[in-house]
């Protein structure tokens, strides 16, 4: 029996109630924030944690800023030492070199007390408008130090005794670019955190604390046997598996999995030194990563807590992108280098499933991707605001699985706002969102199919408007192949100057064909640029990868794939090596079969 | 003699209930008969009226004032698929729209199925890509028109999808909400030249702002309406043909109803309509014995569901999930979990704990009491393990139940597991199932800002009044209702019900915004629902008209539904203040005390028009409450088990039917019904009140 100190009814109830409480943070987040990645992305973090820090209960959140939260909590324990944190305090803290990833993710930290003795903490964060860093939004590219990188606090009390401090409210909100809507980010979190606070307090109050203390501790102990049982069962091995960035130059990250026994050891010996560019990573971030990757994939269905991290070891060396010293620039961390660590934690964890009968149908293809970018000027209702272009940012295609194509435009856990959402509030018009034809990772089964969209400016005052690139910049920011499956199209960003798209409207045609719109092609890395009247900005999210040889593909799939336009037929004939005939598509099986035997003899000559 | 009829068809039954001008209930019950609901639904009527000692349904009908409905058909028809082959046509450029499902797919899937990486998916599309065509054309979100729609190209687009033999389209073009003009063209080509096909247009059934919601809210209703209109006009026609004089009036998911043109017209507006029924029954209960704040529970064999009456208003939902998509749908808010009698007790291979649900047995072959091959233990295994359930009295005795093959399956499979005795597995499955249960009521009030102490729980279904006062007390709530008509109650919703017509329309306004704007919207949307109400026979006494705002601040996505003050005059910028002030209120009442962000600035997001018909309540029937000892109902004794003791104690059983008006039970007790088993708890009290109903007065209320 795993449960030791509390009867296992008991626990049953009680851990699904701890994890409500953190549903309905999240929920109150959603309701009640002023930024799209908060109300729509599910890009935020709510939370439990123990007295000490550990973590308590997850939140259906990221992974990674529940580790992050963690380190938070213990760092205003130092600050501020148990005398001086009262009942109904409330802390703020977004320094990437202590505890967040980057500063415009900004933690609210509150203490729980039951009859004064403190039993537990909240903790939340979401990315918040502006943090008053050099360019708008906090995506900073020509930062080269955390100085740029806007305002850095280590930890301050936002309430005090259940009373809002309005002068620190002001002065922080005060030094963004857009107070009214850092100021409605900061009230959901305090919202989601008192939310918190009375359902924890309540639970104390009707089960006493001895059995709730026992219950967390309990919960912890419990996902730890059992996710050490997991990993013992599969066999020992190292995997390893490297990504470039492209930030000023080539940027190497690499990571190798030792699993040993019922341990794993994540190792990012080997990866660059930190670079003067926004993409570095602090450790806590790194450790955070490789964590929501196991939380995904072997402990999806676990009460998610420390017990998740107990079997895990992280090794980074200092001054690397991976654990970067003060004071380089991080601004840019989470959606590069840490998606970047997200994608090499994956890929280890699935070539590691595939060793074991038992886990390989959890696998799913990894993915390197995110692209995207921040918009800032002013709107057609004459407002000035920095918006995130959350149309089609996170309509990427997943991975394929063993058994499974992966899902289109499935965006991973993200969704996104309607385009008429985005053309209400700023002055875009959107020339298209649809599936990118021949995008996905081909396999036996292929990778989800990924998005592409297009946008121009319209009704902009200014006649322009600003706009920052990040994400992972690189030709492997897709989805990658396994056991033979090709790897995703590259997720892209291109801003196409001087382009026919307004004439086009005039003329009453749809801009919808790329070789009409036309204009001057820039590829976008990490940079600051412009969007200006007749540009477009044309963007595809990255693709699944695919699972399996394309050749082994059941042929009518493929003729569905055709026949909804994911897959043209030339990609049908020349990689998966089916032939289709006719306006209705019909699989031509003789010729399927000698364009397949075809191209199993050219690939066994190899290139000529 | 004058009746009122309700007639419910749910999955597997379809009840009746029948209101004579006395006030007097009958019930009756058929089996649903999916292949023509309209047998079943006059099978109810007979069984109902053979009941009344009447020749036959025609009598009934004859003398029938209204007739009131709720089907199953859009549910139906959703969940297997069956509606005709659909197309759809949208803007160039974003016909995928329906597919994307704005990405992350997750709604409507329990945390687990939600975070499993590799199973992940999305539902099967309404309509299939090759089905949906794509038209050149671009409106703004000013309602200007950038890119003209060529009727040529829209024509092509409607003879593509012809050639696929397509029944129906829906039309969803970018910004219809504000500029129609394109969707009416289409609109009017289908009409002229191919009148056969049933036609959707999003800016008719969703004038709102959000493309894939509207997409989605379009494709349902195209895929629907065939069905719901061969059903409502072959329904009308047989019960014409049985003599009823007026023509039936079909539910709506917002809880009024609508006659049977103005349904087909909007026929995604049936979804989940029966269960939103039992919320208008529960209302109209709640009315008569005055009670105004009411949590309705109905736990049946696979679901538990909750919905919440505050202030006497029913709470609703303007963006429900429907088998994973997100629609545009004024809806009565109802929760759901798998949870039911027949949820399945397990035990985790991995980690030894137990667990119950969300699968459940299913009715056939259902639990193994049931003695029909069922072979894993359900909660209503645990039920009759633990004494609450009389295994010769269940459905009234027409039905046996199997102790003794529960108990071995139960010992076998949870108990010697789990190292535990047979009573501590049944007992724990019994009390897990209840805390799910309370979890979901807790997500229904606690997380909405509403204290659970200050409701009345009704118990429906056949299960929940065995459980009912564990799951309330765990809430703190005082008192349970188990309703005479628990076991009809979608029926009984059914008879209380107005005519209502429901309209609305997206327009975004900063605050504070231009009277003149709110005025014009308003008075189309009164005018509307009024003409209809008109239409349908209303005189101006006779209607109620309620406006209101969905309303945010700035550059949030979920909106708040703010009402106006009761009238259909202008409304003046004072009468917005308070509006907005409202707002602030209502806001800092459901996120809490300190959440609100005025210096954000506010926006207008939609407007909303409730044209309410009012139809003359029906009576009940009130008996004298009479001081009596119950002892006269008295059916025997036999061992229960109450967790308070921690082992089974001789306990009292009453037969209901013996049972009078003003009687009254001290737990521990257990009460039985022909449909359902009421348990009594030990600090617990029962009263039978003046309309039959039981009231439970839990821990010395």
């Amino acid at each position: 029996m795993l449960i030791r100190n509390v009867d296992p009814i008991t626990f049953e109830v009680l851990s699904h109630r701890l994890h409500q409480i953190t549903r309905e943070m999240g929920i109150t987040l959603e309701r009640t924030g002023g930024t799209v990645t908060t109300t729509q992305q599910h890009d935020y973090n709510a939370s439990l944690y123990r007295p000490d820090g550990e973590i308590m209960a997850a939140g259906e959140t990221y992974g990674h800023h529940v580790v992050c939260a963690g380190q938070a909590v213990k760092r205003i324990l130092e600050r501020f030492g148990k005398e001086e944190i009262y009942p109904d305090d409330i802390f703020l803290l977004n320094d990437p070199y202590l505890a967040a990833i980057h500063n415009p993710d900004v933690y609210i930290i509150c203490p729980i007390h039951h009859e004064n003795v403190l039993v537990g903490w909240s903790a939340t964060f979401v990315h918040v408008s502006d943090i008053g860093a050099m360019t708008p939004g906090g995506d900073s590219p020509e930062a080269t130090e955390i100085f740029q990188e806007g305002i850095r606090i280590p930890g301050i009390k936002l309430v005090e005794r259940g009373k809002l401090r309005r002068d620190v409210f002001d002065t922080i909100t005060h030094m963004t670019r857009q107070p009214e809507a850092v100021g409605l980010d900061l009230k959901c979190e305090i919202a989601a955190n008192n939310v918190a606070k009375a359902r924890l307090q309540a639970m104390y109050e009707q089960y006493g604390p001895e059995l709730m203390n026992a219950i967390s501790s309990e919960m912890i102990q419990y996902t730890e046997t059992i996710l050490r049982n997991r990993i013992r069962e599969i066999p020992d091995g190292v995997w390893s598996e490297r990504l470039t960035i492209e930030a000023d130059g080539p940027c190497k990250l690499t990571l190798t999995l030792r699993k040993e026994g019922e341990q794993l050891v994540f190792d990012f010996t080997g990866t660059d030194k930190q670079v003067r560019k926004g993409i570095n990573l602090p450790f806590h971030g790194t450790c955070g990563f490789c964590f929501g990757a196991v939380l995904y994939s072997l402990a999806y269905d676990l009460p998610k807590n420390h017990g998740v991290l107990r079997p895990m070891e992280v090794i980074a060396p200092k001054g690397t992108i991976v654990h970067v010293q003060y004071p380089g620039p991080i601004s840019m961390s989470t959606t590069s280098s840490g998606f970047g660590v997200g994608f090499l934690a994956s890929s280890v964890l699935m070539q590691m499933l595939a060793t074991s009968e038992k886990w390989r149908h959890e696998i799913v293809a990894p993915q390197a991707s995110h692209r995207n970018c921040r918009h800032s000027g002013v709107n057609q209702y004459g407002r000035y605001c920095p918006f995130i272009n959350m149309a089609h940012g996170a309509l990427d295609g997943n991975g394929a699985r063993v058994d499974r194509d992966g899902v289109d435009s499935g965006g991973s856990y993200m969704s996104v706002p309607n385009v008429e959402w985005m053309e209400l509030h700023y002055p875009l018009l959107y020339l298209f969102r649809r599936h990118a034809t021949d995008s996905a990772g081909a396999g036996k089964f292929r990778g989800g199919a990924g998005v592409e969209s297009a946008h121009m400016l319209h009704d902009a005052p200014e006649g322009k408007i600003r706009g920052v690139a990040y994400g992972v910049a690189g030709l492997r920011n897709s989805g990658h192949g396994m056991f033979g499956g090709n790897p995703g199209a590259p997720s892209v960003m291109v801003l196409l100057q001087n382009t026919n798209a307004n004439s086009l409207v005039g003329a009453n045609k749809s801009p919808v064909d790329l070789s009409e719109i036309g204009g001057e092609p820039n590829f976008l890395p990490y940079c600051n640029f412009e969007l200006k009247q007749n540009d477009v900005l044309y963007m595809r999210v990255a693709s699944g990868g695919g699972y399996g040889d394309p050749l082994e593909r059941d042929p009518e799939r493929v003729r569905g794939d055709v026949l909804t336009g994911l897959v043209s037929k030339a990609a049908a004939r020349e990689i998966y090596g089916v032939v289709l005939n006719g306006e209705g598509c019909q699989v031509d099986l003789a010729a399927t079969q000698a364009q397949r035997k075809k191209i199993r003899e050219e690939e066994l000559r190899g290139p000529q | 003699m004058e009746y009122v009829v309700g007639v419910d068809i749910g999955g597997t039954f379809t009840d009746c209930v029948i209101l004579d001008s006395e006030g007097t209930v009958t019930l009756g019950k058929a089996l649903s008969t999916p292949e023509d609901f309209s047998i079943g639904a006059v099978d109810a009527v007979r069984d109902a009226a053979r009941y009344m000692g009447l020749a036959g349904e025609g009598e009934l009908l004859a003398s029938t004032k209204f007739f009131f409905h709720a089907c199953t058909v859009a549910d139906n028809t959703l969940i297997t698929r069956a509606g005709p082959s659909t197309g759809l046509i949208t803007t160039k450029g974003f016909g995928d729209t329906l597919l994307h499902m704005r990405g992350r797919t997750t709604e409507g899937l329990t945390e687990t199925e939600a975070f499993h990486a590799a199973g992940q998916s999305k539902p099967d599309p309404i309509v299939r890509r090759p089905f949906i065509e794509e038209v050149s054309e671009r409106i703004d979100y000013k309602g200007s028109v950038l890119i003209r729609l060529d009727p040529a190209e829209a024509e092509q687009a409607i003879r593509n999808l012809l050639a696929k033999e397509v029944q129906s389209i829906g039309v969803c073009l970018l910004w219809a909400l504000s500029n129609d003009a394109h969707e009416q063209t289409i609109a009017k080509i289908v009409k002229e030249k191919y009148p056969s096909v049933y036609l959707t247009l999003s800016s008719e059934v969703a004038p709102f702002v959000g493309e894939y919601e509207r997409t989605a809210t379009t494709a349902f209703n195209a895929y629907i309406a065939p069905k719901i209109a061969a059903y409502l006009q072959q329904l009308g026609a047989v019960l014409k043909e049985k003599g009823l004089k007026r023509e039936p009036l079909v539910m709506q998911s917002y809880g009024g109803v609508l006659r049977i043109e103005d349904t087909c017209k909007n026929a995604v507006g049936t979804i989940e309509s029966g269960p939103v029924s039992g919320v208008i029954g529960s209302r109209f209960i709640g009315e008569r014995i005055g009670l105004s704040n009411i949590l309705a529970t109905d736990m049946g064999g696979t679901t538990f569901k909750v919905s919440v009456i505050r202030n006497g208003l029913v709470e609703k939902d303007y963006k429900p999930v429907i088998l994973r998509y997100q629609i545009y749908l004024t809806k009565i808010w109802v929760e759901s979990i798998g949870a039911g009698g027949g949820s399945i007790a397990w035990i985790d291979p991995e980690t030894g704990l137990l667990k119950v649900g969300p699968l459940g047995a299913g009715a056939y072959p259902g639990p193994v009491c049931y003695g029909h091959g069922g072979s894993e233990i359900t909660v209503s295994d645990a039920d009759l393990l633990l004494g609450y359930l009389n295994e010769n009295y269940f459905l009234g005795g027409k039905m046996p139940l199997y102790k003794e093959k529960a108990l071995r399956v139960l010992e076998e499979r949870i108990a010697r597991p789990m190292g535990m005795s047979a009573v501590e597995a049944a007992s724990g499955i019994y009390r897990i199932i209840n805390s799910h249960m309370s979890d979901l009521i807790r997500r229904a009030t606690v997380e909405r800002g509403y204290d659970p102490r200050e409701f009345t729980l009704f118990a429906f279904g056949g299960a929940a009044p065995a459980h009912a006062a564990r799951y309330a007390a765990e809430l703190g709530i005082r008192q349970v209702i188990v309703p005479l008509t628990a076991s009809v109650h979608g029926a009984t919703g059914l008879v209380s019900s107005d005519v209502v017509y429901a309209y609305g329309k997206s327009e975004h306004l900063f605050v504070p915004a231009d009277p003149r704007r709110i005025n014009s919207h308003f008075s189309a949307l009164v005018r509307k629902a009024v003409d209809h109400l008109r239409a349908a026979g209303f005189k101006e006494e006779e209607m109620s008209v309620v406006r209101s705002v969905d309303m945010r601040y700035r550059n949030q996505v979920h909106e708040l539904n703010v009402p106006l003050k009761a009238g259909i005059g202008e409304v003046s910028e004072e009468e917005m203040d308070e509006v907005y002030a409202t707002f602030d209120e209502l806001y800092e009442q459901t996120y809490g005390p300190g959440a609100g962000y005025r210096e954000a600035g506010k926006e207008i997001m939609a407007f909303r028009v409730l044209g309410t018909g009012l139809l003359e309540r029906p009576n009940l029937r009130r008996y004298p409450l009479e001081k009596r000892d119950p002892a006269s109902a008295l059916k025997g004794e036999r061992w229960v088990y109450f967790q308070e003791g921690g082992d089974f104690a001789p306990t009292q059983i009453y037969d209901f039917d013996r049972l009078t008006a003003g009687s009254d039970i001290c737990g521990p007790a257990v009460i039985e019904t022909p449909i359902t088993t009421i348990v009594v708890n030990p600090k617990d009290r029962a009263f039978v009140d003046e309309f039959l109903n039981v009231r439970l007065y839990l821990n010395g209320a």
